[in-house]
């Protein structure tokens, strides 16, 4: 019964996004001139540039999104959001996502939290693309926030949700990794099912932080986290092996969209939660090119490093090359002459 | 006749033994969640609650919340634990033979553990799946050292085997439970990759009564390459372990391709004979596909045998072939008259004719772990 009415449910609800020119849908459909969904395209790292050859990163700052004590204003934390995204694509933010995103999809939103409540992705900003999400057709219990176990999402905030017609939220831990192993030059490793099997989607939700090893924790280095083993890649500052993980093309083909919490930035002492290198920042940056959005996040930091008179992370021997080997095996945009970086104030 | 009751009877053993050590702890297994752990050894702290990890030649600088290479071992705050203590995610019992371990009690029984995790990533490993997995991954039973001990001895095992995955980054349980066992009269070894820091290891080798240790191969690139490992720190391993008189054995690998050169296994011998004596076992054992490498053919046996002449022709004693029953190349032989002196099929004893450790013809000493 219940998957009749899903059914129903998911043909409606593509039916309507489908001629809702909101959704953002029907532009492409009518150059396309196919029927139906316009399915997007498998983005791939290739076409995140863009047929200019050019990446786009959108950095949104607000100085009230966060108040005194640290509490999000997710309010004006939507609006950034929304702001972003209509800059990003320069469409309505709902068109935006349906240009990545469709009613049918599962989407896994991979959060990071390891670090604990204080330097995780923001619960207000999964549950605000959550929420546009929904309001763009797609039901709440196909979002499937995610990252390594639940313990690590409880200490980041999470609520712990396997079912129910709210967001899924749960561990790796609990919905398993693959059995089979997949095997990169520098090591093998076992995914996670979530990423492989349960989403359509992968939007990657990452926390702009120092890493002690990897010299910065953006993007590329979130998807660790889909693995089961990730203590086996930090040799070498984690390259070639992040570079490796992002290039599966389950990765590669799944991840449309990222947006990385720099509410607040760990500037120094990361990847941990360390109060005196974390500040707040109030902002978020996005793009479809993680290695682009690393790149302009790898400037930011070393900005706010600088402020502190903190070396920068090549003098601290921490460059994170893992980035440039990213860009190298073509997994995006490495290059800074050919990202253009958006920066607005909500 | 009578071998046939004696395999009944051993196979009942092993299988009344497994039965016993399956059973301990049933209660207690548990998905891994909420760890407490146990303090770590052999480590240093640094600034903004970092740590470096002593216990192994990585020497991973581990931040706080995060685990070393090994992923046993994590950093709270500037206080590193072990995740692993007294969380065994295999216990059996086995014959001796099975590590392979020739000289030391043959025949024995052994009552032979491992919890998650490894130092080294090989990429032929044939454990991979508790090797390679970090604590919560694996399902474990709950049992301190004293606990082992009394498992031991309650499987009638005289031996107690850290084994399977790599002992090195479970060395304070191993310690711990080595000290126990030896007080109740049980010997205690250690199968190990053998990269491990020095002082750790003296600390292993105290309690411990035998070692065996898996040379991945003669080549320093290859060892970087298919293990994750450096060549010279196993080396030193190997040194001290000889150094300090314990017992120890080494086992070689062959995979086909990677380090079945003759030159490299000339050189292995050579080394082993200039740096440790003529009276190291070496076991040429036989690959099969697994894990990383299933790409590759099992080793044929005349692989196999060009080893083993290899070995002897350098002058080596105790050169044997494993992985490879009924052709022989487990046999242990007198290296003055050349007398079988005990002989093995698979990991049986079929007979052991050594007298007080010697050979029952011409009396010379066999070095080894008789009794």
């Amino acid at each position: 019964m219940s998957t009749r009415r899903r059914f129903l449910r998911h043909v409606l609800l593509g039916g309507a996004a489908a001629l809702a020119p909101s959704v953002g849908c029907a532009e492409k459909k009518k150059k396309s001139g196919r029927k139906g969904y316009v399915v997007p395209r498998a983005p791939g790292y290739g076409s995140t540039a863009g047929p200019s050859g050019q990446a786009r990163v959108v950095v949104v700052r607000s100085g009230d999104v966060i108040g005194k004590n640290h509490e999000i204003n997710r309010a004006r934390l939507w609006g950034m959001l929304e702001l972003g995204l209509r800059r990003l694509t320069g469409k309505d933010p709902l068109a935006a996502l349906g240009q990545w995103i469709r009613p049918v999809d599962t989407v896994g939103l991979k959060v990071n939290c390891l670090a604990g409540r204080q330097m995780s992705t923001h619960r207000e900003l999964a549950e605000a693309l959550i929420g546009l999400l929904a309001k763009g057709g797609l039901p709440r219990n196909q979002c499937i926030v995610f990252d390594r176990s639940d313990l690590d999402l409880r200490r980041g905030g999470y609520p712990i949700q396997v079912d129910g017609r709210d967001y899924r939220c749960m561990g790796n831990d609990r919905a398993g990794y693959e059995q089979d192993l997949r095997v990169m030059p520098s090591g093998a490793s076992r995914f996670s099912r979530i990423a492989t099997r349960s989403a359509s989607v992968l939007v990657n939700l990452p926390v702009l932080k120092d890493h002690g090893i990897a010299g910065l924790s953006g993007a590329l280095k979130n998807n660790f986290g889909l693995v089961h083993n990730p203590n086996k890649f930090h040799l070498n500052g984690c390259d070639p092996h992040v570079a490796e993980v992002n290039s599966w093309d389950f990765v590669r083909n799944k991840q449309r969209l990222v947006i990385c919490d720099a509410l607040r930035v760990q500037v120094e002492g990361g990847p941990a939660f360390q109060p005196a290198g974390a500040e707040d920042h109030g902002a978020i940056l996005l793009a479809t090119d993680p290695v682009a959005l690393d790149i302009v996040a790898w400037d930011l930091l070393e900005t706010l490093r600088a402020r502190r008179k903190l070396p920068s992370l090549a003098k601290d021997r921490r460059e994170p090359v893992h980035i440039l080997t990213a860009a190298r095996m073509g997994l995006g945009v490495g290059e800074r002459t050919r990202i253009k970086v958006i920066e607005v104030k909500a | 006749m009578t071998r046939e009751l004696e395999e009944r009877r051993r196979f009942l053993r092993c299988a009344c033994g497994s039965a016993l050590a399956a059973g301990l702890g049933l209660p207690a297994l548990a998905a891994a969640k909420g760890l407490p752990g146990h303090p770590a050894r052999w480590y240093k702290k640094l600034p903004l609650k970092r740590v470096e990890c002593e216990l192994c030649p990585k020497h991973c600088r581990v931040d706080d919340t995060e685990r070393g290479f090994c992923g046993v071992r994590e950093n709270h705050g500037g206080e590193y634990r072990s995740l692993v203590y007294g969380r065994p995610c295999a216990l059996n019992v086995d014959p001796i033979e099975k590590k392979p371990l020739f000289h030391l009690m043959p025949g024995a029984w052994t009552f032979s553990l491992a919890t998650a995790g490894c130092n080294m990533d090989c990429k032929a490993c044939q454990n991979w799946q508790i090797s390679q997995a970090r604590p919560e991954q694996v399902r474990w039973r709950d049992l301190p050292p004293q606990k082992v001990v009394e498992a031991s001895l309650g499987a009638g095992s005289k031996i107690i085997s850290y084994t399977y995955t790599e002992p090195v980054v479970f060395l304070e349980y191993v310690i711990d439970t080595a000290r126990i066992a030896r007080r109740k009269g049980l010997k205690n070894c250690m199968i190990s990759g053998g990269n491990v820091e020095v002082k750790p290891l003296r600390e292993a080798i105290a309690v411990l009564d035998a070692i065996k240790i898996d040379l991945k191969s003669f080549d320093e690139t290859t060892y970087v390459k298919m293990n994750k490992g450096e060549l010279k720190h196993i080396l030193r391993t190997l040194e001290t372990i000889r150094k300090a008189g314990r017992w120890l054995e080494i086992v070689y690998l062959v995979i086909p391709t990677v380090n079945d050169g003759e030159g490299e296994v000339k050189k292995m011998c050579r080394w082993v004979k200039g740096h440790l004596g003529l009276d190291v076992p070496v076991h040429f054992t036989r690959f099969h596909p697994d894990y990383q490498l299933k790409h590759l053919p099992p080793t044929p046996f005349s692989t196999l045998k060009r080893c083993h002449d290899i070995a002897r022709a350098e002058g080596l004693r105790y050169p044997y072939v494993g992985n490879f029953a009924g052709k022989g190349g487990e046999d242990t032989h007198c290296p003055k008259c050349n007398t079988t002196v005990i002989e093995r099929r698979g990991f049986n004893v079929q007979s052991n004719g050594l007298k007080q450790g010697k050979c029952p013809r011409c009396g010379t000493a066999i070095p080894g772990v008789w009794s």
